[in-house]
């Protein structure tokens, strides 16, 4: 080795020594943070020193979940600090404890086989001081570096009190809510009982008193007749009883239609033809110095109403402008298409149906509340309050919806908006004609229980050539048809009887016997029973009925009714 | 030590940041005994920091100051 050689080696000498001695140094100063030993296959070992992993274990000390690593049996290696607060007791005593110490027997087992299979889930621990703690507790195995051979789990402990305390809270909070939403509907329901209470107040004065009106016209009529009148005064004091009645069937139809309890029988109509058919019977009701004015697009189409109540909303808007001209005026109806008009939540093709006047019309406080039943600005008397309102049911009820426009001094436009209809339309019924029925003379049995009511259909009855058998209940209907000896062709029964068996379930217990005569059932408020009627096939007559719609509806039961001809054959 | 090269070598170094954990072949390869452990490996004569690399004088005496070539360094 010469001289150079030899400088270079002492050169890297010395330069081994500076690492070595940095080395020392550094570890001594505590500059470093981990060391690296040989380990076994010749792989190097890294040993962490404590300052290194110092952030770890504060990580693990106070995070917010309790923190365990436990053998497989349950016993307890380490835990952390948030995991002895949730005990209750300090960390030195837990560990090298089994985690046994903090189940009951039940929880135990669980536990034991969700350690072995990593295993999650909802359990109770119980806490040094004896308290019940809710957790959620999860397991999984630590796999790799030093605890290859070793079974060691970790267990993360998730306190749920706090949990729990929410939504026991929202759970109470739910229930309280659902409370006030029961007293708030309690109340709801009690507001419009008592609008319904205000309603009927209101009725008393507008209604009562048109019906006493009619009320005295038939019973002063009556009392006139018990003394004998000349021919012609008993003709006159007949008409004016007829039509007092008439009203007051009038009167109760709107009352029903208000309350939407009536029958709609809703079908395709051309609006134009059908208010030229009513040109008369505006003509007669609305007299004085009216014009009535008809404007109609020549291809309007079909709307799908009831008819009847398309004429009576017709009648109820045209009195109603005449009376907003009380010295006389224009009344202008119109219908125009209106196709793909759109009025949340209607959308679609409509006829725009409108009753102009030219009269005092309306300030804008009276058209807001002009469709309220029972509202109205006419004398006592005069109005009923429920003309609009009719309106307005029927439109509903149609499918339509309704507009007002007024300007006082100036006038008021109503107009209502029907849907189209899209079936072909069919010929109007003919008004009934007024043909006598041509008398059957088959023998009817009569259940009414009103004797009043029963003496006058009785009457009716023989006026159309039938004789009758009047019985006061369902019971004694059956009892007399057990006793006939089949002179009955027919059964003519009230729906609304007392003493436990209504029209229909007589009727029910007839056909049990094994009696299939035909029946008609008259009721005051078909809708009520019309379903079941129907579903039993039986024909329904609605109060009040003239002597010809009685007369038919009879005679049109036995045409279809294989009865017809035998108990025809008996009179 | 990051900064330090940007600073000093910026767009002439190369410096390469090893998980000794991960990769302990490496460290036997390199004959390290403690971490963390700066190596620079060029230029040669390839030299190690052992310690607190926050200290920056030390680091920078470690490096000769030599901003010409690139060199790598390991943990």
């Amino acid at each position: 080795m010469n001289g150079t050689e030899l400088q270079m080696e002492v050169s890297a000498l010395r330069e081994r020594l500076r690492e070595a001695e940095e080395t020392l140094s550094a570890i001594r100063n505590g500059d470093v943070d981990a060391v690296v030993v040989s380990g076994s296959d010749n792989i190097p070992r890294v040993y962490t020193l404590e300052t290194a992993d110092e952030s770890y274990r504060l990580l693990v000390q106070e995070m917010q979940e309790g923190a365990l690593t436990l053998t497989r049996a349950g016993d307890i290696l380490y835990c952390n600090q948030r995991f002895a607060r949730l005990i209750g007791g300090g960390s030195a005593g837990i560990m090298g404890g089994s985690l046994r110490r903090f189940l009951d027997e039940r929880h135990w087992q669980r536990v034991a086989d969700m350690i072995g299979a990593e295993d999650k889930g909802e359990i109770e621990l119980t806490g040094l001081p004896g308290n019940v703690i809710p957790v959620h507790i999860s397991f999984s195995a630590l796999r790799g570096g030093n605890l290859a051979d070793v079974e060691v789990y970790c267990c993360i402990v998730t306190d749920l009190t706090e949990q729990r305390r929410t939504s026991d809270q929202l759970r109470a909070a739910h229930e309280a809510l659902l409370l006030q939403v029961a007293e708030r509907e309690r109340t709801e329901r009690l507001l419009r009982q008592s609008q319904k209470m205000e309603a009927v107040g209101q009725l008393t004065g507008g209604i009562a008193h048109d019906f006493n009106n009619l009320l005295m016209v038939i019973t002063g009529g009556l009392s006139v007749l018990d003394r004998n009148p000349t021919p012609e005064r008993r003709r006159k004091l007949q008409d004016a009883m007829r039509q007092a009645a008439q009203r007051g069937a009038a009167l109760t139809r709107k009352l029903l239609a208000f309350s939407r309890q009536k029958e709609l029988h809703a079908k395709p109509i051309i609006i134009a033809r059908h208010v030229e058919s009513m040109r008369e019977l505006l003509d007669g009701s609305l007299g004085g110095d009216l014009t009535v004015k008809t404007e109609f697009e020549p291809e309007a189409w079909a709307v799908h109403v009831d008819e009847g109540e398309l004429e009576t909303a017709l009648l109820n808007l045209c009195v109603n402008a005449r009376d907003a001209m009380p010295n006389g005026g224009t009344i202008t109806i119109t219908a125009r298409n209106r196709p793909g008009f759109v009025e949340y939540p209607l959308q679609g093709d409509f006829v725009e149906l409108s009753v102009i006047d030219t009269g005092e019309g309306m300030d804008s406080e009276t058209v807001s509340r002009c469709l309220e039943p029972f509202y109205t600005t006419k004398d006592v008397g005069k109005g009923s309050g429920l003309g609009l309102a009719q309106v307005y049911g029927f439109v509903q009820a149609s499918g339509g919806t309704i507009q007002v426009e007024s300007k006082v001094r100036e006038g008021t436009k109503v107009s209502l908006f029907l849907p189209r209809s899209h079936s072909a339309v069919t010929a109007s019924k003919e008004s009934s004609p007024q043909v006598q029925v041509a008398p059957p003379r088959c023998r009817v049995l009569l259940v009414e229980d009103d004797a009043a009511v029963a003496t006058l259909t009785a009457e009716m009855l023989r006026e159309l050539g039938y004789q009758v058998l009047h019985v006061g209940s369902g019971q004694e209907g059956l009892n007399a048809l057990a006793a006939d000896q089949g002179s009955i062709g027919l059964i003519l029964s009230d729906v609304m009887m007392p003493g436990g068996m209504d029209g229909l379930s007589f009727v029910r217990e007839l056909r049990n016997d094994g009696v299939q005569l035909p029946v008609v059932l008259v009721s005051g408020y078909a809708e009520s029973v019309r379903s079941d009627a129907e579903s039993a096939r039986i024909v329904l007559l609605a109060k009040p009925y003239r002597l010809d719609e009685l007369g038919q509806t009879l005679a049109g039961v036995l045409k279809r009714s294989g009865a017809g001809p035998r108990a025809m054959s008996v009179s | 030590l990051r900064r330090v090269c940007e600073e000093r070598l910026k767009g002439q170094y190369d410096l390469e940041v090893v998980d000794i954990y991960q990769r302990p072949e490496l460290a036997k390869e390199h004959q390290i005994i403690a971490a963390p452990t700066l190596v620079k490996m060029l230029p040669l004569p390839l030299r190690k920091i052992i310690g607190d690399l926050a200290d920056e004088e030390r680091v920078l005496a470690g490096l000769d100051l030599a901003p010409k070539n690139s060199f790598c360094v390991k943990k």
